[in-house]
C-alpha cells in the first residue's frame, strides 16, 4: 500500500512534538535530580500494538528499551485495554532495562471506540528499594535484591487508581515522597501527550490516522532497508570483556557479536559471548535491544526518522542465559556499565561494515564516584554521583574529542565549584590527562582526571564504579594507530599516591584525595604519518609530552622537524 | 514590579514607593534606528513630522560604511541633515560574525590552579548523540594559551591560599611570551571575593600596557566556572574588535557631522553606550533579533495585545519569543554555538526552517524540508541566480502568493518558471503529485516544523498559547502566520506595522539599560529586613550611579528587581520579580509566598514549608530614552471596506487557484476591513491571508487578522 508522503511527514512533526512536550513536562514536574538534572528520562508515542513511533531522549541507552516493555505489558492483558487505564511496569524479564527504570504507559482511543496508540514514559528513580541505597549494584547477586519488581501492572483501571500498588512502593522504598512525586510527574507527562495524540484522531479519524502511522513505520522501514542494501554483503565479528563479573576480581566477561548483513537485513548473533554472570550487570532483552539501535543509528544516514521501523530489518540473536538476555533471576541492575563496553564492541563491529562513519574506540569505563556527605548548606546528608569520562576515538578525519560521556549515557560534568557548595569535598583538578591519547595520524581524545579531596574534617566513606581498567582491553586503535590509556583509581594520602580497586567500598581519610582518571581514546593511523605540525601543536598544548614527539611521534621537539 | 526614579535637574533620586508608571516625558524626538543586517542595513528614523525609511547595501566589510551612506542617503533623498538626529541607537553582528567565523584576537584565559582545561572539558556531553566521529565547538581560547595561577577562595569566599608574588611574576612572565591581545581572569568563587580577580587584574594590566583584561566578577558574578570562564573568554577575545568597529563608527559618523549619542543594542533588548561596549562584547551577541523582540513588546506595551508570541521568519531560519502581559521571556543562562554564556538576553527558540529552507524528497520517498538551506548563493530557484532546488520561497511562487513583478518593491524580479520547474522536477513528478499539491505540500511541512517552534516556547514553559496572539515580521513571516497560528490554536495574528524592518522599528524606541547580578547562596530565613535591604542597596546604588551618568537630565529610570530562589535541597532555580517598594516585613513574606507560587507554576508542585534559599539578586535598570508607540485601540469598523489594488490567481489549500483581492498596505487605514482570501503587499513583506480569516486594522494602523471559527482550523 502507498503511503501520503506529505501527511506522513506533518504527523511525524507532530508525534515528535508530542513527545517533546511530554519531555519538557517531566523535566519541569520531576522532583529528583536524577530525573531532573542527569535528565534520565525519555518520553515516547507507540501504534496500538506498542511499536515506536516518536521519542524524546537526552540518553540514547534508553531509545529502545519502551517498546519490548509495552508489547510485554500488552501481551499479558490482551484484550483488557479500556478508556482509564495506565499501566505501569519495571520487570527486566518482562521487556524492561532494571527495575529503577519505571515505565508508565497511557492508551489512546479513537472516534471508533478502538485503540490507536500509546504515549509512554520511562524515568530513572534514584531509589527503588533492594539490597543497598540506589537500588542498583554491581555486587547484587539475584533480581530479588534489586527492589520492588512490578510486573506489568494497571495502575489506574478505568479511571480508578490502584492504591494498592502504590502502598506497596511506598513501604519499599527510602525515600517515598520522592518516588511518588515522580511517579506523579510521569503520569502528568503521559496524560498531557495523550491528550494531544486524541486531538490528532480527531483531525484524522481513527482508522484514518492507524493507516498514517503504519506509514510513518514504513516509510523508516523502508529508508533502513535502503541503505543496508547499500552496504556490503558479509558477516563482521568484533569482541571484547568487561573487568569482572562484579562478584570475583580478575573474572572477565566477554562479549561477542557477528554481525552479518543480507541484502536489506541485518543480523546480530551474540550466541558467542559468555554466559550470565553471577553479579549485577547482567544485559537485559530491553537494554540489548538499545545498544544494538544505537550502533545501527551510527552508520545510517543521519536523516532517518526514529521509530521501530529501524528495528524491523534487524534481527537480534541472543540465547537465554547469556551475559546478554540473562535467564530470571539474574541480577541486571548495574547494567550500565556493562552496556558501554557492549556497545564498544557493537561499534566496533559496524564500523568495519561502514568504515567512513567509524572512530578508534573511546574509553568506555564510565568511572563514577559515589559519596554521601553533610552538605555544608542544610547538615542534612547528601548523595553526590559524580560522573567523569575519558576521550573519544580518533578518526579518519580528525583527533578524538577529549573528555567526552560515552555511548549509551549523556550525563554532564558537576561544576567544580557546585560539588564543593554543596559537599564536603573539595576539586583540586578537573584536567585533562597528558599523553593519554592513543597515537595516531589522528591522535585519541584525552581522559579526564577528577580529584576529590576530602575537607569533612573527619573520615568519609565513598564507593567507586570504573570500568576499562583491565590491562589488555584499553581503547582500541584503527588503521595502525596506537589504543588509548586505561582507566584508573587512586588515593593521595601525605603527597603519597596509590592506586585503589576500580570497583569498590573505601574510606577517604581527612585531607585525603581520590583520583578518577578517566581513559584516553584509541589513535587513527600510523603515528610517524601525523603531520609534524599537528605533532608540535600538540607539544605546545602539552597534550603530549617532548619524549612522546620523539620516540612515538619520530619528531624533535627542539625544530620541529621528523627524524 | 516598578520603581520609579525622576531625575531632577541635580541628582536627587526619590527611590521607592510608586507602582505607576508616569507617562514618559519626549526626551528625544527625533530617534535613528539602524539594524546591520547580513545583505540590506535598514534605517528608520522616528520624528514628530512622520517616519522616514530607509534600505542600504551592507558593507560585511567594514560594517561601519553602511551606516555612513545611511546617513548620506537620510540628507540626499529627504534633506535630513545629521544634526537634527538626537540619539542614534543601532544593532550590529560584529561580534555575532566573529564568533561564527572563529576570527578572533589571541586572547588568554588565566585559570585557578587545577582548571586549565575548564573550557575544553565543558559540560562533557556529546552535542550529536550518534556520531561516532562528534567534535566540540573549539574553545575560545586554545589550551596552551589557557595558565594556571596558584590560589584559593574557599566555598564561603575565604582565602584559603593566598595569591604569592613569584608566582604571579611567572604567570605574568608567560602572558608576555605569549604575545596575547587580551587577557581573561576567571578564579574559582570569586563572586564570593573578587579580591584575587582584581589584584591580578592590575598586576597584568600594569606589566602589559595595552592589553585589555577582563575578570569574571565584572562580566558573570555568578556560579559554576565552566559558563562563567566561558562567558569571560568571550567577552575578553571581542573586546579589541568590538572597540576597533566601535572607534572606526565613531570616526565615520563624525565626518559625517553627527554628534548625537550613539548606542549600541544588547541581548537583553536595552542599548548601552558606545564606550560600554568595548568592555561588554559579550552582551551584544544576540542584538539583532533581540531588537525585533523589543519592538514587539512595545507593541504590546501599548496595545490591548498583551501576550504576545514573536515569529520572525528570515531566510535560512525563524525566531520565536513569548512576550508575556508586555514583558518578552528573559533568560540568564544561554549558550551561543555550543558555548555557554551567562548574559540575560531574550528567550528566542531558533528554528532551521525559513524561505530558503530545501524541500526534497528522501530515500525512503518523504517529503522533507530543510533544515539544509539554499543559502545566500544561490538562493531559491525562483531568484534566478542559478538555484534548481525547490525552496519554501518557490513554493509561494508557484502558488501565486508573491507579486513576481513588485518582489522587494519590484527590485528583484521573481523567475516563476524556474520555482515551477524545481517542483515540478525534484517533488512533484518523483511522487506522482501536481505541482500545487506538492508546492502546498512544502508549505505544510514548513509549517509543522515552525509549529512546533511555537510550542516550544510557550506549552514547554507552561503556557496555553491560546492566551497568545501571534506577532510575524522578518521578510516570510507574514505568510506563514495564519497557516502557523492554526495548528497551534492561536486566534488572532497581528501584523505590525513595517515588518519588514521591524528591528529596526526596536532600535528607535530603545531604552538604555544595565543588568547587575549578585549571588548571595544564604537560606532566606537568615535574613531580616535590613539584612536584605542592605543587600540590595549597593545594587541599586549601583545600577543608579550608571545610568545617570549618562542618562539625559530629566530622563526617567526603573529598576525591576528580581530574585532567583529555590528550595534548599534543588538545583535548579526560579526567577521571581520583587514585589515594589522598600523591603519591608511585609515584601518579604510576599516574596517567598511568589517564590512558592511561581514554582507551581513552572513545576506544577511546591513545598509550601520548605526552607528556601535566596540565590541570587538581579537588578534591571531601564533609562528611558525614547517615545513610546502611538497607542494602538481598537476600533469601530468603518462603513467603507478597504479597496484592493486588483485581483490576482492564487492558490489555496481550501479553495484550489481562484481570484482573489490584492490590496497595498499603505492604502489600509484604521477601521478598514476585509475578508480573506486576500494578499496584502508591502515594500519588504507579503501577508498571506486565509479564506477562514476576517481582516481589520485598528487604530494604530496594526493588521488584525481574526479567525472566524478557530474550532474548525486545520
Amino acid at each position: 500500500m502507498r503511503h501520503d508522503p506529505i501527511t506522513t511527514e506533518v504527523v511525524r512533526h507532530a508525534l515528535e512534538t508530542i513527545a517533546e512536550e511530554m519531555g519538557s513536562a517531566i523535566r519541569r514536574t520531576a522532583v529528583s535530580v536524577v530525573i531532573r538534572d542527569l535528565r534520565d528520562y525519555s518520553c515516547a508515542v507507540f501504534d496500538r500494538d506498542g511499536q515506536l513511533l516518536a521519542c524524546a531522549l537526552d540518553v540514547p541507552g534508553l531509545m529502545a528499551a519502551m517498546a519490548p516493555a509495552l508489547q510485554a505489558t500488552l501481551e499479558k492483558w490482551g484484550d483488557d485495554v479500556s478508556q482509564g487505564d495506565i499501566f505501569i511496569t519495571n520487570h527486566p524479564y518482562m521487556g524492561c532495562a532494571h527495575t529503577s527504570d519505571i515505565n508508565i504507559f497511557v492508551p489512546i482511543f479513537g472516534d471508533d471506540g478502538g485503540l490507536v496508540g500509546f504515549t509512554g514514559v520511562i524515568a530513572h528513580h534514584a531509589d527503588w528499594g533492594g539490597r543497598v541505597a540506589g537500588t542498583a549494584a554491581y555486587d547484587s547477586q539475584s533480581l530479588f535484591q534489586e527492589g520492588v519488581v512490578i510486573p506489568g501492572l494497571k495502575l489506574y483501571e478505568a479511571g480508578k487508581p490502584n492504591t494498592a500498588i502504590y502502598d506497596i512502593i511506598g513501604e519499599n522504598v527510602r525515600h517515598p515522597s520522592q518516588n511518588l512525586g515522580d511517579l506523579r510527574a510521569q503520569l502528568a507527562a503521559a496524560r498531557l501527550g495523550s491528550e494531544r495524540f486524541e486531538a490528532l484522531t480527531t483531525t484524522y479519524g481513527a482508522e484514518g490516522l492507524r493507516t498514517i502511522l503504519s506509514g510513518l513505520i514504513s516509510f523508516t522501514e523502508a529508508h533502513v532497508r535502503k541503505a543496508l542494501s547499500d552496504l556490503p554483503d558479509g558477516t563482521w565479528t568484533a569482541q571484547g570483556a568487561i573487568d569482572d563479573n562484579g562478584i570475583t576480581p580478575g573474572a572477565r566477561v566477554r562479549y561477542v557479536v557477528d554481525v552479518t548483513i543480507s541484502g536489506d537485513t541485518i543480523s546480530f548473533d551474540f550466541s558467542r559471548g559468555d554466559k550470565q554472570m553471577p553479579g549485577g550487570m547482567n544485559i537485559p532483552w530491553a537494554s540489548l535491544r538499545s545498544a544494538v539501535q544505537y550502533a545501527v543509528t551510527c552508520i545510517l544516514p543521519n536523516d532517518i526518522p526514529i521509530n521501530e521501523g529501524v528495528m524491523h530489518p534487524i534481527d537480534i540473536i541472543a540465547p537465554v542465559g547469556g551475559a546478554v538476555n540473562p535467564a530470571h533471576p539474574a541480577a541486571v541492575g548495574d547494567r550500565h556499565i556493562a552496556c558501554e563496553r557492549l556497545s564498544d564492541v557493537l561499534v566496533d563491529a559496524v564500523g568495519q561494515i561502514q568504515p567512513g562513519m567509524a572512530s578508534a574506540g573511546w574509553c568506555v569505563g564510565f568511572p563514577v564516584f559515589i559519596c554521601e556527605s553533610a552538605s555544608p548548606k542544610t547538615g542534612d546528608g547528601a548523595v553526590l554521583l559524580g560522573i567523569s569520562s575519558g576521550g573519544a576515538g580518533a578518526s579518519s578525519r580528525a583527533d578524538g574529542a577529549s573528555a567526552m560521556d560515552v555511548h549509551l549515557s549523556n550525563c554532564s560534568l558537576i561544576p567544580a565549584e557546585s560539588v564543593e557548595s554543596n559537599y564536603m569535598l573539595r576539586i583540586d583538578r578537573y584536567e585533562l590527562i597528558s599523553d593519554s591519547g592513543g597515537a595516531g595520524q589522528f591522535r585519541g581524545g584525552l581522559g579526564l582526571r577528577a580529584d576529590y579531596r576530602n575537607v569533612s574534617g573527619g573520615p568519609l566513606a565513598v564507593q567507586t564504579e570504573v570500568e576499562q581498567s583491565a590491562e589488555d582491553s584499553p581503547p582500541w586503535p584503527l588503521a595502525g594507530g596506537a589504543p588509548g590509556t586505561n582507566c584508573s583509581v587512586w588515593m593521595i594520602e601525605n603527597g603519597e599516591e596509590r592506586a585503589l580497586p576500580s570497583k569498590g567500598y573505601f574510606t577517604i581519610p581527612v585531607d585525603g584525595v581520590v583520583s578518577m582518571r578517566g581513559g584516553g581514546g584509541g589513535g587513527f593511523g600510523d603515528p610517524l604519518e601525523r603531520a609534524p605540525e599537528h605533532v608540535m601543536a600538540d607539544l605546545a598544548a602539552a597534550r603530549i609530552s617532548a619524549r612522546t614527539a620523539r620516540e612515538v611521534y619520530g619528531v624533535d621537539p627542539e625544530t620541529g622537524v621528523r627524524a | 514590579m516598578h520603581l520609579i526614579h525622576e531625575f531632577g535637574p541635580r541628582d536627587t533620586v526619590r527611590a521607592g514607593h510608586s507602582s505607576f508608571i508616569p507617562i514618559r516625558k519626549t526626551i528625544m524626538s527625533n530617534v535613528l534606528g539602524i539594524d546591520i543586517g547580513g545583505t540590506f542595513t535598514d534605517l528608520i528614523l522616528r520624528r514628530p513630522e512622520g517616519d522616514v525609511v530607509e534600505k542600504v547595501p551592507s558593507t560585511p566589510s567594514n560594517p561601519a560604511q553602511a551606516i555612513v551612506n545611511g546617513l548620506r542617503v537620510l540628507r540626499d533623498r529627504h534633506g535630513i541633515e545629521t544634526s537634527e538626529i538626537d540619539l542614534f541607537c543601532h544593532g550590529s553582528t560584529v561580534a555575532t560574525n566573529a564568533l561564527l567565523e572563529a576570527k578572533l584576537p589571541r586572547a588568554a584565559l588565566v585559570m585557578t590552579e587545577g582548571f586549565r582545561d575548564v573550557l575544553e572539558i565543558g559540560d562533557q556531553m556529546r552535542p550529536h548523540l550518534f556520531d561516532l566521529r562528534v567534535q566540540k565547538a573549539p574553545p575560545i581560547v586554545p589550551r596552551e594559551r589557557v595558565f594556571e595561577v596558584r590560589e584559593r577562595v574557599d566555598r564561603a569566599g575565604v582565602v584559603e591560599t593566598p595569591l604569592d608574588d613569584a608566582d604571579v611574576s611567572r604567570l605574568i612572565g608567560e602572558l608576555k611570551a605569549a604575545n596575547v591581545e587580551a587577557v581573561a581572569v576567571c578564579l574559582l568563587f570569586s563572586f564570593h571575593n573578587d579580591e584575587h580577580e582584581r589584584a591580578l587584574a592590575r598586576a597584568i594590566e600594569d606589566a602589559m600596557p595595552g592589553v585589555p583584561v577582563t575578570v569574571s566578577s565584572d562580566v558573570a558574578p555568578q556560579i559554576n566556572e565552566y559558563p562563567r570562564a566561558s562567558t569571560t573568554a568571550v567577552s575578553a577575545a571581542l573586546a579589541p574588535l568590538v572597540a576597533n568597529y566601535i572607534n572606526e563608527m565613531g570616526t565615520g559618523i563624525e565626518a559625517e557631522g553627527l554628534c548625537a549619542p550613539v548606542y549600541v543594542m544588547q541581548s537583553s533588548g536595552g542599548v548601552m553606550t558606545a564606550e560600554e561596549t568595548a568592555r561588554n562584547a559579550h552582551r551584544m551577541v544576540l542584538s539583532g533579533p533581540a531588537a525585533g523582540v523589543l519592538a514587539a513588546q512595545r507593541l504590546a506595551e501599548q496595545s490591548p495585545y498583551r501576550n504576545i508570541i514573536t515569529f520572525d521568519m528570515g531566510g535560512t531560519s525563524t525566531d520565536i519569543c513569548l512576550i508575556d502581559a508586555a514583558k518578552a521571556d528573559l533568560e540568564r543562562e544561554t549558550t551561543f554555538e555550543g558555548r555557554p554564556l551567562l548574559v540575560p538576553q531574550f528567550a528566542i527558540h531558533t528554528i532551521g526552517a525559513g524561505g530558503g529552507s530545501l524541500a526534497r524528497v528522501d530515500a525512503a520517498g518523504m517529503l522533507r524540508v530543510g533544515p539544509e538551506s539554499s543559502g545566500a548563493m544561490p538562493g531559491p530557484a525562483c531568484y534566478g541566480r542559478g538555484g534548481t532546488k525547490p525552496t519554501v520561497t518557490d513554493a509561494h511562487a508557484v502558488l501565486g502568493r508573491i507579486d513576481p513583478d513588485n518582489f522587494l518593491g519590484g527590485d528583484m524580479a521573481l523567475d516563476v518558471a524556474a520555482a515551477r520547474r524545481a517542483i515540478e522536477t525534484e517533488i512533484a513528478g518523483p511522487l506522482g503529485l501536481s505541482i500545487e499539491e506538492a508546492a502546498q505540500g512544502v508549505l505544510d511541512i514548513a509549517d509543522a516544523t515552525m509549529a512546533r517552534g511555537v510550542r516550544v516556547v510557550s506549552v514547554n514553559k507552561g503556557h496555553d498559547p491560546r492566551n497568545f496572539n501571534l506577532v510575524p515580521f522578518g521578510g516570510a513571516g507574514a505568510m506563514h502566520a495564519l497557516t502557523v497560528s492554526a495548528l497551534v490554536d492561536i486566534g488572532r495574528v497581528v501584523v505590525p506595522q513595517r515588518p519588514g524592518i521591524f528591528s529596526a522599528v526596536g532600535l528607535a524606541s530603545s531604552d538604555m539599560k544595565y543588568d547587575v547580578i549578585r549571588m548571595i547562596e544564604k537560606p532566606f530565613d537568615t535574613f531580616d529586613v535590613d539584612g536584605l535591604a542592605a543587600a540590595i542597596a549597593p545594587l541599586d546604588a549601583d545600577v543608579i550611579d550608571r545610568l545617570k551618568d549618562k542618562l539625559p537630565a530629566g530622563a526617567d529610570m526603573e529598576l525591576k528587581r528580581s530574585a532567583q530562589m529555590r528550595y534548599l535541597r534543588q538545583d535548579t532555580k526560579v526567577e521571581v520579580p520583587f514585589p515594589d517598594g522598600e523591603v519591608t516585613s511585609d515584601l518579604m513574606s510576599r516574596l517567598l509566598s511568589d517564590f512558592h507560587e511561581a514554582h507551581m507554576f513552572q513545576f506544577s508542585h511546591n513545598d509550601p514549608e520548605g526552607r528556601v534559599e535566596l540565590v541570587s539578586i538581579a537588578i534591571e535598570g531601564f533609562g528611558r530614552m525614547a517615545e513610546p508607540f502611538a497607542a494602538a485601540e481598537e476600533v469601530e469598523l468603518a462603513s467603507s471596506p478597504a479597496n484592493p489594488l486588483g485581483t490576482r490567481q492564487v492558490y489555496f489549500k481550501e479553495t484550489g487557484w481562484s481570484e482573489i483581492p490584492v490590496f497595498a498596505r499603505a492604502s489600509l487605514a484604521p477601521g478598514m476591513s476585509f475578508a480573506g482570501p486576500a494578499i496584502v503587499e508591502e515594500r519588504e513583506a507579503t501577508i498571506v491571508v486565509t479564506p477562514d480569516v476576517n481582516a481589520h486594522i485598528d487604530t494604530a494602523g496594526n493588521l488584525i487578522l481574526d479567525r472566524s471559527t478557530p474550532e474548525e482550523a486545520e
